[in-house]
């Protein structure tokens, strides 16, 4: 890819006490709870959960996409600036410029009637490119996104690309106008195995050729563990563990996590389905009292029914809400250090 | 009585007509599946896998008489499923769908959905169903705590369910009619991971307390590793590879198999 134009810094994104109020069957609803989480340069944070999470919805508040309906409130600091309250022309302003986003499935993502080169070329135009400064520049993105024969293939329409393919044109048109921040929503949900095997090396290349901030949507944390840097761990619209990913799969500091890492089914093990947690995720519209996880919790007591579990910091980059992080963190050494 | 022989499927090809071109032109044929032969033995759970187009759902669709061979044989210890009448063999085949919400009549109630299928198979119904409502609503209640229901879901229609309760409610009416071979096309794919654990816990389960093979259809080598016994891979149409489990997974013979295994994203902890 052709040098980046910017220079300095390509500095955070930061999410503060992010709240989404929704309509709901008992009128409006806090569907995201108080969510915070930082995106850094050239690293990629992982947002995890199941539905009803609110992860997409977290990502989408991030450029303005929620539904009309609903109310975000809190900080999305892009500097200085708060994204939550700038206008609807500085929002799509930033969309495409700043923060991109690449969504799930890239057929219905992708215009069915303009040529890929095309779709990519209208925006490098919008920036002021000639036409043709435009189709060089679009042919360079679909090669730097892995397109093979990119010169030749800017004439193709969407339908003539593999869905493969077709994700990495997706993922060319987020990169068109040099974000900073790339949003990935389930980017490789809807590709075969092999596909999104090379889907998540593309996005851990640019990732680091490009020194981009990505924020990774997915409930699938096979997928996560290949790609994050840091995870954010969301459960019933609110964070219940945040780290850096190593650190939170290995060990993870709240019950939820420690159940999702155990019931992935592996290639390796036979054993995800051993000892599953009962239940459904909760219903982020009519959120349990207390822990949102207590009635799921294996070690759940009268207190996480009750008191809702304040999100801290239980080891230097770990934060948690479980009441009972701080004795998760201990480890046999640890103990054996208090006996002692 | 035939003796059990399970599942054979001998030589299978589908076609699918090419897409009409205009009112009278037709592109040329497509063959989704090319003469495939696999056999699931009594009891046993196999798995079959490959990439979308791969053909692995049609080889389901053709086993439970939703599209027509081209050619080749499909039988049930040693029945032929060669045509839509033989409903009593086919009785002995059930199937459970990816997207619980769509395969489940939107308008009925858990309980209607089971009774529904009694009603098509009346020799499969448990006695007295058919005429003692208290009857009915007790062998109801009794198929839905085999799936890990209350009884209170039986009045539920789909849309006051979770997608692992729907889940739930198809594979009991699959269960209804006490089928033989339950084949699973994709039947955890849509599921939140630590529901999709609880539903592959119980289809195992549901498989060893009523001696049930399975084919299991799926693009996930990890959920693979979790049930087979045996895993058939797939490619553009034709089976490359066939062999037990473990097997598999330690020593695939296949190119293709190889590359499937090499590709398949594990929860990746190191470091």
């Amino acid at each position: 890819m052709p040098e980046r134009a910017r220079q300095g810094s390509a500095g955070t994104l930061r999410v503060r006490d992010l709240t989404i109020a929704l309509p709901g069957p008992r009128g409006m609803a806090d569907v995201v709870d108080g969510v915070s989480f930082d995106m850094v340069e050239g690293r990629t944070t992982g947002l995890i959960g199941e539905s009803g999470s609110g992860k997409s919805l977290t990502a989408m508040a991030l450029v303005g996409l929620i539904p009309d309906t609903g109310v975000a409130t809190g900080q999305v600091l892009l500097g200085e600036e708060n994204l939550l309250t700038a206008g609807r022309a500085r929002i799509r302003q930033i969309r495409g410029a700043e923060i991109s986003v690449v969504f799930q499935d890239p057929s219905t993502a992708l215009n069915p009637t303009m040529t890929i080169g095309d779709q990519v070329g209208e925006i490098l135009r919008s920036r002021g490119l000639s036409r043709r400064q435009a189709r060089e520049r679009a042919a360079d993105l679909l090669d730097h996104v892995g397109i093979p024969d990119a010169a030749g293939r800017v004439g193709a329409y969407p339908h003539e690309f593999s869905g493969g393919m077709r994700q990495r044109a997706m993922i060319a048109l987020a990169l068109a106008g040099r974000p900073r921040f790339v949003l990935a929503d389930e980017p490789t949900t809807a590709l075969d195995v092999t596909v999104q095997a090379r889907i998540l090396d593309l996005l851990g290349r640019l990732r680091d050729e490009d020194n981009l901030s990505m924020l990774l949507v997915s409930h699938d944390l096979r997928v996560m563990s290949h790609v994050a840097d840091d995870l954010v761990v969301m459960y019933a619209g609110r964070v219940c563990e945040r780290g850096p990913a190593k650190a939170v799969l290995n060990r993870p500091l709240h019950p939820y996590t420690d159940a999702l890492v155990r019931s992935v089914p592996s290639v390796r093990v036979r054993s995800a389905i051993a000892d599953p947690l009962p239940g459904s995720p909760a219903n982020p519209f009519d959120r349990p009292a207390g822990c949102p996880f207590h009635p799921r919790c294996p070690r759940a007591e009268d207190r996480c029914r009750t008191e809702v579990p304040e999100l801290r910091e239980i080891a230097p980059g770990r934060v948690s809400a479980c009441h009972f992080a701080e004795l998760a963190q201990r480890t046999p050494d640890t103990v054996a250090e208090e006996l002692r | 009585m035939t003796a059990a022989t399970g599942l054979r499927v001998a030589d299978l090809t589908v076609t699918y007509p090419g897409p009409r071109t205009s009112g009278f032109r037709r592109q040329s044929s497509i063959t989704a599946v090319r003469g495939v032969s696999l056999d699931v033995a009594p009891e046993e759970t196999v798995a079959l896998v490959g990439e979308s187009g791969s053909g692995k759902s049609t080889i389901a669709r053709a086993i439970v008489g939703l599209v027509a061979p081209s050619g080749g044989a499909v039988e049930f210890d040693g029945a032929p499923l060669s045509n839509r009448r033989d409903r009593l063999a086919r009785r002995n085949i059930a199937m459970i769908f990816q997207d619980p919400r769509s395969a489940l009549n939107p308008r009925m109630s858990a309980e209607a959905s089971i009774v529904e299928a009694w009603r098509a198979h009346p020799e499969a119904a448990p006695e007295g169903v058919r005429r003692d409502p208290r009857r009915r609503r007790e062998a109801v209640v009794d198929l839905l705590a085999q799936v890990g229901l209350d009884p209170d879901v039986a009045g539920k229609r789909p849309t006051a369910l979770s997608g692992g309760q729907c889940q739930r409610v198809s594979i009991a009416r699959a269960l209804a009619l006490r089928p033989r071979l339950l084949i699973c096309d994709e039947a955890v794919s849509a599921l939140d991971v630590s529901v999709q654990a609880q539903v592959l816990q119980l289809l195992v389960r549901v498989r060893e307390a009523r001696s049930l093979s399975m084919l299991f259809i799926t693009h996930d080598l990890g959920v693979v590793r979790q049930v087979a016994d045996r895993v058939a891979v797939m490619r553009r149409g034709e089976l490359v590879e066939n062999a037990d489990a473990q097997t598999l997974f330690s020593a695939p013979r296949h190119d293709y198999t190889k590359e499937l295994l090499a590709a398949a994203v594990d929860l990746d902890v190191s470091g």
